[in-house]
């Protein structure tokens, strides 16, 4: 019987913190198992090869406006809904191969190109959960903003 | 100036990597593509100096459009970049493989495109 393989949630910490540091020059606090945000976009990518699953990300709508307006050097605003969802889709895409990457280095995955994730199909409490911020608010008071699941089969 | 070929089926990344092209402070002409379909018609017109290329997109590849760049004898003196989320050695073999010159994986920041870059224009021949 074989076991079922969860992701370490310090793997998929530090590869969230890394990106968000480099990418959008701001802190991601891990706040573990928690519901994902109420309004939210959500985007899905599958993986394949050596371990297969799918893996799943909401951000709150905020969060993905603020994220997309850092990423393009724009104002808050100035970004259209669809470069917002553009940006989460992106993230996703390099959450993805950056957590499988750290959590087995040497091993082969493929990454499917992102796709939408519908909300009836994610329901109940994300496992690796984080609150970004980059306004220097209490990282700790705060709910989350950004959820990921990663469902191994 | 350094005619550089930017291929990515994302706009949002497209424009990330140009933004940080030009913070490199090289003299780079940006060319942008959105699947390798479209980079290498592009490709044979300008006759970049270096194509970036990301590896996961629709119509054809980066891994395909990387090995019809080494085949191609018009380009034989462009250099190739890949950057991708895709983080597995054995995608990284592949790549080097099917003649990529160099293999970034996202997150990337500018100082690391730019040293990629500087490493990859010295190698010209």
């Amino acid at each position: 019987m074989s076991e079922t393989q969860v992701v370490p949630p310090g793997i998929v910490q530090s590869a969230i913190e890394q990106i968000f540091q480099t990418m959008y020059f701001t802190e991601a606090g891990f706040v573990g198992r928690a519901q994902p945000p109420s309004s939210a976009l959500g985007t899905t990518v599958g993986f394949f090869g050596e371990t297969e699953g799918e893996f799943r990300v909401t951000v709150s709508e905020r969060l993905a406006c603020d994220m997309a307006a850092d990423f393009l050097a724009l104002e808050p605003g100035e970004t259209s809904p669809e470069q917002v969802e553009a940006i989460v889709r992106e993230f996703a895409n390099v959450a993805c191969g950056a957590t499988l990457g750290a959590w087995k280095p040497g091993a082969s995955f493929h990454c499917a190109i992102p796709g939408p994730l519908e909300r009836d199909s994610a329901p109940g409490e994300f496992p690796y959960c984080f609150c970004v911020s980059g306004d220097g608010a209490d990282l700790a008071g705060a709910g989350a903003d950004l959820a990921i699941d990663i469902r191994i089969r | 100036m350094t005619r550089v070929l930017l291929v990515d089926d994302s706009p949002v990344m497209r424009h990330y990597v140009a933004r940080a092209l030009k913070m490199t402070g090289i003299d780079i002409a940006i060319t942008e593509a959105e699947n390798g379909l479209v980079a290498m018609k592009k490709a044979l017109e300008i006759l970049p100096d270096v194509i970036i290329t990301d590896l996961n997109m629709p119509e054809m590849s980066g891994q395909e459009l990387v090995s019809r760049v080494h085949a191609a004898a018009e380009l034989s003196a462009t250099r190739v970049l890949v950057l991708t989320a895709d983080r597995s050695d054995s995608r990284r073999g592949e790549m080097t493989q099917a003649g990529a010159d160099a293999y970034l994986t996202k997150p990337v920041t500018p100082e690391i495109l730019k040293n990629s870059l500087i490493g990859m224009l010295g190698a010209k021949p």
